[in-house]
Order: C-alpha cells, then sequence, then structure tokens
C-alpha cells in the first residue's frame, strides 16, 4: 500500500485531488468532502509547518479497504512518511431538516427524518437521552457501501435483536436502494398487509423504540423501519398521543369501522342489489333501483369501471407535477361525477359507493395499507357479484384468517 | 392443491343462481285476491322505478292463485319479484271459500316475507282498493296507533293465531268511501272462515280487552278525554262452575278540552263508565268464534277443562298526566 496505489485511482476519479505540500500528500475527493475545513484545517497549519493538525475524528489506516472506505465517506487522507492518517472533512450533502409531507400532524412535532444519516440519528437521540439505547452499525451493499443501523433499547426482546442482527450482517446485495430493499430481505414471510411500519416521523421512531421495538435506519432514505408492527398500529396514530384520549377512542372506533368498510362495502352492496334484495328496506331498495334504471352494464361491470377509473387517477395525482394536478383533478372529477352520472353510463349511487370505499382506505396514511385495501375490496366485491351475501361472508372469513396467521417477525399480528 | 379444490368447490357448487339486476326486477308491493267465475283474479301493484310516473297494475287470471301471478308474467315486462310485498287484500268472496288454505301458498314460498299486513275488502272488490291504496302513505299504522279503532294484521299473527287453540284471528277491514280508502274497523273468524263485522265500539272494547290501544278519544257530551298508554293486564280465577276474568286497565289520560262546565273527578267516573260500555259491548257479542282469546287463557292454566263458562270483571284506574291550566284557573276565581 503506497502512493501510486492512489495515483492510478486518479485515472477513473476525476474528482479525486492529490497536493503535495513540503513532501506531505493531501488526497480527497473534492466532490464530497469540505473545502472551507480542508483549506483552513489541514493546508494553512501545514503551510506554516505546523504539525500538530486538530480534528474531531481522526483515524489511523492499516489497510487499502479502510483508505477507501475513509476516502468514500468525505475523509481526507494524509500521507507522510509511509503512513496514513485520516481526517474528517465532510460535506453536508443534504437538504435541511423539514416538515413530514407524507404523514400528516395537527398539533405533533413537525421535523421528518431526511436523507442524512447522522442528522437521522441525532433525531432520534434528541428524544431519548438514555444509556440503555443501542446503535449497530452495518455496512450494506458491496458496491454502495451503505449505512444501515439498528437502533433498540437495552430492555429489547433478546431473540428478534439476534435474528435482525444475523439477517442484516448477512445481506449480500450490490446496492442498497432504499430501506425498502433491506426490509424485503429481512422479512422471510411475503403477506399483502405490511408487517412492518415505515414512517419518516421521528417522534413515531422514538416512541416505538421506547416500547421495546426496533428500528432500521439506512443512509440517504428519509424513511425508518419499524419492527415487529401489528394490526393495532393500522388503528392507532401517533398523533393520537397529542390528543384528548376519550375523543381518541371515537377516532379509533371510526378507523377501525373504516378499515372494514373499505374493503367489504362494494361487495356487500352488490350482494344485496343484485342476489338479495329481500334485505333491503323497500324504500331503499325503489331508490336504487330507479337510480339503475337505464344503466346499460351489470353491476359489476360498473363497479370495476369506477375502481379502475379510481385508481388511474389515483396514480397520476400521485406522478404528475403539482401544477397540472389540480386541473387533472377538475377533469377526473367531473368525468367521474357529473358526465358519466348524466350519460347515464354509471349510476349515481355506485359512485358514491366506490368514493366512499376509497376515502376510508385514505385514513391509513401507509400507502401499502391502502394497496393491499385495494386487493381485498377487489376479492370481495368479486365473491360477492358471483354469491352473493353468502361469498361476502366468506370473503370476510378468508380476510380475518389471514389477518389472524399473519405474523410479524415471529409475533402475532393480531395481539394487543 | 387442496386450497385450490375448496376454492373451486365453493365457486363451481353455488352458481349465480339467484343473480338480477335491480332494474329488471318488477317490485311488488301490494297484491289483492278476487274471485272470478271460480277462477282467481290477482292484481299486483308494482312499484314505479321511473320518476314522476304512477305505480302500474298488473292482473292475472288462473285456477289457483300461483297460476294467476304467473300468468301476470305474460304482460310484466320485468320479472315479478315478490320479496317486498307489504300487504294483499281478499274480498269476502276469497275469505268465504277455504281462505285458509288459499293463503298457505304465501307460507310455502320462500322469496316472500311472511310479515305483510292482510286486509279484508268490505263492499267492494278488491282490486279496486288497491288501486285507490297509495303506497307508504302509513294509513293502516297510523289509524292503529292514533285511532285504535282497527288493528294490525300480519299475516303471521293471523296463522299463529288460527294454529292455536281456544282463539280466532281477526282481520282489519278497508273499504271505499267516495273513491278513497277508508279503514273500517276490524271483521273476526271462526275456523279460519269469515264471521262477522264489529262495529266502531265493538273494535275499540276489543282492543281495551286485547291490550291493543295505544292512543284513543273518549267523547263525553262536549269534553273529550285522551287516553295515552294504555295497558291491560288480564287474569283469571277458578270459582266453583264457572271462572272470573279480571280485565284490569291502567292508563294515562289527559284532559285534552272541557268545556262543559263537568268536574274532574266527574269526568273520570263518567269515561270509565264509557270504556265499561265498549267492553260490555264486546264480549256481548252472539258469536262462537273466539276471537277475544278467553278461553285460550282458561285452557294454558286448566289444560283438561271442558267448561267454558266465565264472568268478566273490570277494573280501570287512570291517572291524570296533563289537565290544563285554564280549567285550574277558574275554579279558583
Amino acid at each position: 500500500m503506497n502512493i501510486n496505489y492512489i495515483k492510478k485511482l486518479k485515472k477513473a476519479n476525476p474528482d479525486l485531488k492529490i497536493r503535495i505540500i513540503n513532501n506531505i500528500y493531501i488526497i480527497y475527493f473534492e466532490s464530497i468532502c469540505n473545502m472551507y475545513s480542508i483549506n483552513e484545517f489541514i493546508l494553512k497549519p501545514l503551510k506554516k509547518n505546523i504539525k500538530n493538525l486538530p480534528n474531531a475524528n481522526l483515524v489511523d489506516i492499516k489497510n487499502k479497504e479502510d483508505l477507501l472506505n475513509n476516502l468514500y465517506h468525505g475523509f481526507t487522507i494524509i500521507y507522510y512518511k509511509n503512513k496514513f492518517i485520516s481526517f474528517e472533512t465532510k460535506e453536508t450533502l443534504n437538504s435541511n431538516i423539514t416538515e413530514s409531507s407524507n404523514e400528516k400532524t395537527i398539533k405533533g412535532p413537525k421535523d421528518a427524518f431526511t436523507e442524512n444519516y447522522q442528522t437521522n440519528i441525532g433525531l432520534i437521540r434528541k428524544r431519548i437521552r438514555s444509556k440503555d439505547l443501542i446503535i449497530k452499525e452495518f455496512m450494506i451493499g458491496s458496491k454502495s457501501n451503505t449505512k444501515v443501523s439498528m437502533i433498540y433499547l437495552n430492555s429489547c426482546d433478546k431473540e428478534l435483536v439476534d435474528y435482525i442482527d444475523n439477517n442484516l450482517s448477512n445481506i449480500n446485495i450490490e446496492y442498497v436502494v432504499n430501506s425498502n430493499s433491506i426490509i424485503n430481505l429481512l422479512n422471510k414471510e411475503k403477506y399483502i398487509f405490511p408487517n412492518y411500519i415505515m414512517t419518516e416521523r421521528p417522534d413515531l421512531a422514538s416512541f416505538n423504540i421506547i416500547k421495546n421495538r426496533i428500528i432500521i435506519l439506512t443512509e440517504n432514505t428519509p424513511q425508518v423501519i419499524i419492527l415487529p408492527s401489528f394490526f393495532m398500529d393500522y388503528i392507532s396514530n401517533i398523533d393520537d398521543n397529542y390528543q384528548n384520549k376519550f375523543n381518541i377512542l371515537i377516532t379509533r372506533i371510526i378507523r377501525f369501522i373504516s378499515f372494514f368498510l373499505s374493503i367489504i362495502i362494494p361487495g356487500y352492496y352488490l350482494a344485496l342489489t343484485t342476489f338479495n334484495q329481500e334485505t333491503l328496506p323497500t324504500s331503499v331498495l325503489i331508490n336504487f333501483s330507479m337510480q339503475r334504471e337505464s344503466i346499460p352494464f351489470p353491476s359489476i361491470i360498473e363497479a370495476l369501471i369506477l375502481i379502475i377509473t379510481f385508481e388511474i387517477l389515483r396514480e397520476a395525482d400521485t406522478r404528475i407535477p403539482f401544477v397540472v394536478g389540480t386541473s387533472m383533478s377538475i377533469v377526473g372529477a367531473l368525468v367521474l361525477g357529473d358526465a358519466a352520472v348524466n350519460a347515464g353510463l354509471l349510476s349515481p349511487i355506485m359512485i358514491i359507493i366506490i368514493a366512499l370505499s376509497s376515502i376510508s382506505s385514505f385514513l391509513f396514511n401507509d400507502n401499502d395499507i391502502v394497496n393491499s385495501i385495494r386487493i381485498w375490496k377487489i376479492i370481495i366485491l368479486l365473491l360477492g357479484s358471483i354469491l352473493g351475501l353468502y361469498g361476502v361472508y366468506i370473503g370476510i372469513l378468508l380476510l380475518i384468517i389471514r389477518l389472524a396467521s399473519m405474523k410479524s417477525f415471529g409475533f402475532d399480528f393480531i395481539r394487543r | 392443491m387442496k386450497k385450490i379444490i375448496i376454492i373451486l368447490i365453493i365457486f363451481l357448487l353455488c352458481g349465480c343462481s339467484d343473480y338480477s339486476e335491480l332494474n329488471k326486477l318488477a317490485i311488488v308491493s301490494s297484491l289483492s285476491i278476487d274471485k272470478k267465475n271460480n277462477n282467481y283474479l290477482v292484481t299486483i301493484e308494482v312499484l314505479n322505478t321511473k320518476k314522476n310516473a304512477k305505480n302500474l297494475t298488473y292482473s292475472g287470471t288462473g285456477k289457483t292463485i300461483n297460476l294467476a301471478i304467473n300468468n301476470i308474467q305474460n304482460i310484466s315486462p320485468k320479472k315479478i319479484y315478490p320479496g317486498h310485498l307489504s300487504r294483499i287484500i281478499v274480498s269476502k268472496e276469497v275469505m268465504d271459500d277455504n281462505f285458509i288454505n288459499t293463503l298457505d301458498m304465501f307460507f310455502r314460498i320462500n322469496n316472500i316475507k311472511d310479515e305483510f299486513n292482510l286486509f279484508l275488502c268490505k263492499d267492494s272488490k278488491a282490486y279496486e282498493v288497491l288501486k285507490k291504496l297509495p303506497f307508504n302513505d302509513g294509513l293502516i299504522e297510523n289509524s292503529y296507533y292514533e285511532t285504535s279503532s282497527t288493528t294490525n294484521t300480519t299475516l303471521d299473527s293471523f296463522y299463529s293465531k288460527y294454529l292455536k287453540k281456544g282463539i280466532d284471528p281477526v282481520i282489519s277491514v278497508v273499504k271505499l268511501d267516495n273513491d278513497k280508502v277508508k279503514i273500517d274497523n276490524i271483521a273476526i273468524t271462526r275456523n279460519g272462515a269469515f264471521d262477522r263485522y264489529l262495529n266502531r265500539d265493538e273494535t275499540i272494547g276489543y282492543n281495551f280487552i286485547t291490550n291493543n290501544t295505544h292512543n284513543l278519544i273518549i267523547p263525553i257530551k262536549t269534553s273529550s278525554i285522551k287516553i295515552i298508554n294504555s295497558k291491560t293486564n288480564t287474569k283469571i280465577k277458578r270459582n266453583k262452575d264457572s271462572y272470573i276474568i279480571n280485565i284490569n286497565i291502567k292508563s294515562d289520560i289527559q284532559i285534552n278540552d272541557n268545556n262543559s262546565n263537568i268536574k274532574e273527578k266527574e269526568l273520570i267516573k263518567l269515561t270509565k263508565k264509557e270504556i265499561n260500555k265498549y267492553i260490555k259491548k264486546v264480549t256481548n257479542i252472539n258469536t262462537k268464534s273466539k276471537f277475544l282469546g278467553f278461553e285460550r287463557m282458561i285452557f294454558l292454566d286448566y289444560p283438561n277443562e271442558k267448561n267454558y263458562n266465565y264472568k268478566i270483571k273490570t277494573n280501570i284506574t287512570f291517572r291524570t298526566i296533563r289537565k290544563g291550566e285554564i280549567n285550574e284557573f277558574k275554579n279558583k276565581k
């Protein structure tokens, strides 16, 4: 290991700078280093022949891998008399702490995780100032060399810690895209419903650390993984802790109802109107029948058309820029709401049913939950359209069986 | 593999046999049964599902009611769906002719609710009443709860009373009055066949005895007293040869208008007399029908009894809940 090795490296890395002052080699990456600290604390003292360089983070380098690692993490390497020493001169290459954009809060703290690894750890440390907090770091990705850490309390379940520890250290991938790629490798069982929480709110993360759960923090991702997670985590929100607990009880009941409502209501409506008409009150039946008078499609086709149109609108709304978004939602609302009804293609009650179902699924801010609700909604819709109420009950039974048999990292998914 | 087989069984063994879209159903709300040359004439009222249009009526004839309804399908463009049938009107000829067996069909067809109202049509054809009777008007319920001069007969209660020993069912009566449908008290039956009509006073008496009085206005000279929340408790006592039936009526009363200068106590006494008169009228009817159900009460307590002689005693207690301020003011002066 000598200076020639680094000179070779320079051919492929144009931003690698090598400077020589008084036979001392100073090596750094221009793109990820802070020029000010290199100037002030390394170059200036060396020019003045001062050999004592002050730095908060100073490492003696023993082998090639260490050398490269330090270089790529924004350290400056000093080579002098066959000795490599690295100084921390990292540049912060990220946005400031901003408000959480996906998870809204009324009264809670407004800060959110960022892409910066150290800032994220800092946001958690700020909330849990205890010696019991353990942070275990891993380097994952042979090409990306991403820092991944698991954060937990001393009192956390030992088996769970060992399991995740083993799995994280045995991960063999080239590139860590996001925290999602970590959880996909950790999670051995594949479910439609997510059995982990992904959040960008540090208050939720710290709250869950206190509840003896494990947090997995990945460099360059603002999303943090909390595991294990349970069904009640869908129903309860961190925001509940900032509000009157008696009022929150009702809010939770509403969330619980809307979870099942959004899954069941389209199938239930279809079963009632095409198979079990005798269960509806007469006046309601006349009302429904009036609305369906001139509709050319069978109810199931009508429902599927609406669900698919709505999903297209939702997908488009998340992808297109904000400026175009408003005009598109106007078109969507007009096409769906008004024109289709006036043209006699869709019945107003079906629009109400599908809209109610979709709106209630948006009570859950995790996109994964919304998408899994969508799949079950369609399963129960199809069962209801073939078998009537009998089919809907089969579907509900299947859903309950599925939820009850789910495991989240060794823990039962449904528990209190 | 097991899962696939189970799912296949679920889907293949129960097809979509009951499938029907809402807009292809003719929702039947009322049905009337008449007799015409030894055949049944069945008329149905189909609820209108188009805006600003009237309900449609279709008629069909056949040797049996089932066939007559089936024949209507030749006229109706939509499939006849009797699941929401809410009332059946029968004419007196139908009631005279083996009525219980006629109604048997409605219990056997499984997509009919058996909780619809049953009416006997007085002095006219049943289909004429059907065409004049608007849907969902609340006529029957309101008449029953507010005037107590009729009763709420469903097919279910009619049949269950018929099947029990010692009691005969009654049926509410409708008739056409100046082209409008009017609720006209009740008719009593014997062994499932028509026996006789009751007038208003007898019906009120019947409702008092059977604990069916909800609201009732009793006129005394030019004053009127409103009875609310009346409850009747009937008990039997055995004497040597006969039984004594104690009818205890407890009710709240409300003095609505008192402009005949009768004192309150007097007024209450007169009201009690009036109620006693109603009860006497209904118990003195000369009929073999057991529509009051006293025989059943004796039978339940003394199953081996063969001698059903009884005397009736009534005991009425009132609680005045609202007197009105004007009267008190007058007395003070």
